[in-house]
């Protein structure tokens, strides 16, 4: 103790001295630092943006780091439903929302002040299924191969099987997966995920006569057939992702029928060439694109639209994601000589509905969740 | 490089500034350690994720996060969570009950990896009911137990996932539906029927496979995540081998979401889910446990079979879980009969007999807000016993709680508490084997029950029957599962020699509050 109180004021003095030193020497180590940091490239913009869950894997490449770091960006994500990306907004914290889907983004438009949007990447929804079950509905006479190795599904008649509470076991030819699960798409949350939005837009329009709902009549004769279509689902998942995830871990059994985007299964199948050889794609007729909008908040926003709507790099790199881009090569030539067949053009395309008639479907049924 | 230099300069200073000032810079190292695990990225688990957690924290370490794990039951999880205990990442089995429940959904998941809930069926009974050419239904593995010709182990669905999902698959399969279960569809008889054949119960899955090791001679099947049966399997003998059966009308996966709770740790977040997603990770740790993962860049184990099993969907109502929960514990499962051994010695006096008080009248029901409280509580047709020991063992209390006496129950199980008194001397065994003898006559009179001892000492026994009388005076009578609960000055090495000659296991009191264990205990009962 005595010895203590000897030394301390003494280690105190020292310590006075080291605090100093280490203060300038650091300070001097990080002015040195810093020029080689930006050396050799140009000034880099860090720039926030709330996405789509199903871009995550493209913004997560290094190659596309790197070439929109040649832009002098630094993108940091984060992965949130496409409903919630407009719930979320706030220019404060964000410099762009990357939405999938139109009406979405449309909504998000209209909360930054109308900004000039940019529309880089789209998809077509499809149904991702198995072989055993597109066999099934093609002796059924709801599905037909086509040259490629796809299937057409017509889904109206898939619907009237859903509305009529059918079970796999219950249709004729049915050995191959002879089970008690309602024959019903499995989706993502309609309260949270694009891709179920999209889906009802194509329900709505088939209930509604072919037609897109415009009209609060409309809308109240088409909520009691739409509705069930996902409140009979149970428990889902609320971005897109997950139950893609969930498709191919646990296979036929899980998700004999799973709405998805084609980007999911384009990109899978240019990953994975030997594997997923029992995975069916269905194009449903008709079909609806779901457009991955970017809507800028900032300039810096705006900047990033512009170089993922013009790089050919960046459309390249979007194309192994299987994003369809614009430009002179939209993606599916390409994937056509890596193996990977999907139509080049889809007809019989309908348009979801507006903004506003979308939220009061989803609203609609966003109520019976009680 | 710079921000490093610093912080070893900081380290120096500091060190420092101990050295010169502080008299009491022993503790540093101590200290040091603490607050690094106070730093540490810290994930509330699922406990049969324990055998994993080294795999998990190197490969966290090379992404330079460092992880602090603890683990409970699923609903445990949601409830602690809601009570405000901070965690930065939650990673339950399966997502559903989570998201369902928590008042603050989750900021961000992400699917680590699979695992089906799967009935492991000795070998030669597969063979001889044909489940090897044919999966059976639900319907028809409920039948066999009906009948008592099926004995299982499965963990108690209000404490476990894999209990939750076996109830719930078998009541979606009950009711003929794959998806959107609704309470009035729920078939009670059905699942009496199924729940009879629950020869073993717990709290976890992972002591649920152990118990089975050391009870396979008594037990036909097991309900466990297909990758636990497969590693149960490694130290079952020949003849004790499990098949995995997967019932046709389907089951309930667990999912393994790894859901960030705290924001401001979103980047080491994001480098954990990257590097325990990553091919390495899901081929050398995922699927060497026989989980099935999520990557399909690595390949599920070969034991996996990868034949299509219908998945059925879970509730997305709260109110259905609960429903299903609590029927099961009131209406479904085998009754208990629940004999809680508890000391009063002159060394349990003030704070510990307090705590004693505090925890009885938890399990009567006096806060019953929180769902697993009412899980946790005193159910219809239980049967409780209460001895209390000191010097002398006391004259045992039976309190039936029967259909229509359950309010008179809970009120003579809180005068009970409230007239409990310290003073004397510590005669364990003397007290347990009156328990023994108890639950034994219980087991014989009706043998649909599931009895066992809850223990509470706090010191060493020193009078009447040493814990060695004890041992040798039982004979060959089979043993009734003693859960000694770790507590106060009591012999540690004894109670758990105690927990294993009898079956059960120790709860660990001197850290956790009384009501808690007490609580835990409730999922072995």
């Amino acid at each position: 103790m005595e010895i203590r109180k000897v030394v301390a004021p003494l280690l105190a003095a020292l310590l006075l001295g080291a605090v100093g030193t280490g203060i300038w020497y650091s300070h001097e180590q990080l002015g040195a630092e810093r020029p080689a940091i930006e050396q050799g490239s140009t000034r880099q913009t860090v720039l926030h943006g709330l996405i789509g869950s199903e871009k995550a894997a493209f913004f997560a490449d290094a190659r596309v780091q790197q070439v929109l770091a040649g832009h002098g960006l630094d993108v940091v994500v984060e992965k949130a439903g496409s409903r919630a990306i407009a719930a979320r907004f706030d220019p404060q914290h964000y410099d762009f929302g990357f939405p999938s889907g139109a009406p979405a983004a449309a909504e998000l438009r209209r909360l930054a002040g109308n900004p000039n949007v940019y529309t880089p990447f789209y998809t077509p929804l499809v149904i991702a299924s198995w072989q055993p079950i597109a066999a099934i509905l093609v002796a059924n006479g709801i599905a037909r191969a086509d040259a490629d190795g796809d299937y057409q599904l017509d889904l109206k008649a898939l619907l009237a099987l859903v509305g009529q509470g059918r079970r796999w076991r219950d249709l004729p030819h049915s050995e191959a997966f002879a089970t008690g699960k309602s024959v019903l798409p499995m989706s993502t949350d309609v309260r949270s995920s694009n891709s179920a939005a999209m889906y009802l837009s194509l329900a709505s329009y088939l209930a509604n006569g072919e037609q897109v709902v415009q009209s609060g009549e409309q809308l109240a004769q088409v909520l009691p057939q739409v509705a069930p279509l996902f409140l009979r689902q149970g428990f889902q998942e609320s971005s897109s992702a997950d139950p893609f995830e969930d498709y191919l871990a646990l296979g036929m059994g899980k998700a004999p029928l799973l709405v998805a985007y084609e980007s999911q299964l384009v990109e899978f199948r240019l990953r994975h060439p030997q594997a997923g050889g029992d995975i069916a794609v269905l194009y449903p007729r008709p079909t609806i694109y779901s457009k991955h909008v970017l809507v800028p908040f900032t300039p810096a926003g705006a900047r990033l639209g512009e170089a993922l709507e013009n790089d050919p790099e960046l459309r390249k790199l979007a194309h192994e994601y299987g994003f369809r881009t614009g430009g002179d090569e939209h993606g599916p030539r390409g994937w056509r000589e890596q193996g990977v067949k999907v139509p080049a053009q889809l007809v019989d395309v309908i348009e979801p509905p507006s903004h506003e008639w979308l939220e009061r479907l989803i609203e609609g049924i966003e109520q019976q969740y009680r | 490089m710079s921000r490093v230099r610093l912080r070893g300069w900081l380290r120096a200073l500091a060190w420092l500034l101990c050295l010169a000032l502080l008299p009491a810079c022993d503790r540093d190292d101590g200290q040091r350690a603490a607050q690094a695990d106070a730093q540490a990225f810290s994930i509330l688990a699922g406990s049969e994720l324990k055998p994993l957690e080294a795999a998990i924290r190197q490969a966290a370490h090379g992404a330079g996060v460092e992880l602090r794990f603890e683990y409970a039951g699923t609903l445990d999880i949601v409830e602690r969570i809601e009570a405000g205990e901070h965690f930065d990442a939650i990673l339950p089995p399966n997502g559903a009950y989570p998201v369902l429940a928590l008042s603050q959904p989750p900021l961000a998941r992400e699917k680590l990896f699979y695992s089906r809930v799967a009935l492991g069926v000795k070998a030669p009974l597969v063979a001889a009911l044909g489940w090897d050419r044919q999966a059976p239904s639900w319907a028809d593995i409920a039948q066999l137990a009906g009948a008592g010709r099926l004995r299982y182990a499965m963990s108690n669905p209000t404490a476990s996932n894999t209990g939750m999902s076996a109830l719930f698959a078998v009541a979606s399969a009950a009711a003929g539906k794959s998806e959107d279960l609704r309470v009035e569809e729920i078939d009670g008889a059905l699942l009496r029927a199924f729940l009879r054949g629950q020869a073993l119960t717990a709290g976890s899955s992972g002591w649920l496979a152990d118990a089975f090791v050391r009870e396979a001679d008594r037990l036909d099947a097991m309900v466990n995540y297909e990758a636990v049966i497969l590693q149960t399997n490694q130290r079952l003998p020949a003849d004790a081998q499990l098949q995995l059966i997967y019932p046709r009308d389907g089951v309930i996966s667990a999912d393994y979401p790894l859901m960030l709770l705290n924001g401001a740790r979103r980047a080491e977040y994001e480098r954990l889910v990257a590097v325990l997603k990553a091919a390495a990770f899901q081929r050398d740790a995922v699927a060497a446990a026989y989980l099935r993962p999520s990557n399909p860049d690595a390949a599920p184990a070969a034991a996996l079979p990868d034949t299509a099993v219908a998945e059925l969907a879970f509730p997305n109502r709260l109110d259905v879980v609960d429903a299903v929960l609590a029927a099961y514990q009131s209406d479904w499962r085998r009754p208990a009969t629940s004999i809680l051994v508890l000391d009063v010695s002159g060394s349990m006096a003030g704070e510990r007999l307090q705590s004693v008080r505090a925890a009885l009248q938890a399990l009567a029901g006096a806060d019953a807000q929180r769902a697993s409280a009412r899980y946790a509580r005193f159910q219809p047709r239980e049967r409780v016993v209460l001895i209390t020991f000191a010097s002398e063992v006391s004259a045992p209390v039976q309190i039936d709680f029967a259909a229509g006496q359950i309010a008179s129950g809970r009120d003579a199980v809180l005068h009970y508490a409230g007239g409990l008194e310290a003073r004397g001397g510590t005669a364990v065994y003397d007290a347990l084997e009156l328990a023994e003898r108890i639950g034994s006559d219980e087991r014989t009179r009706d043998p649909q029950r599931l009895v066992s001892i809850l223990l509470l000492t706090d010191g060493q026994s020193n009078q009447g029957l040493r814990f060695e009388d004890f041992r040798l005076r039982q004979g060959s009578q089979p043993w009734v599962r003693v859960f000694p609960i770790l507590y106060g000055e009591g012999n540690v090495a004894e109670m758990q020699a105690l927990a294993e000659l009898t079956g059960g296991r120790t709860f660990d009191g001197r850290k956790t509050a009384l009501a808690q264990v007490f609580k835990d205990i409730r999922g072995y009962q």
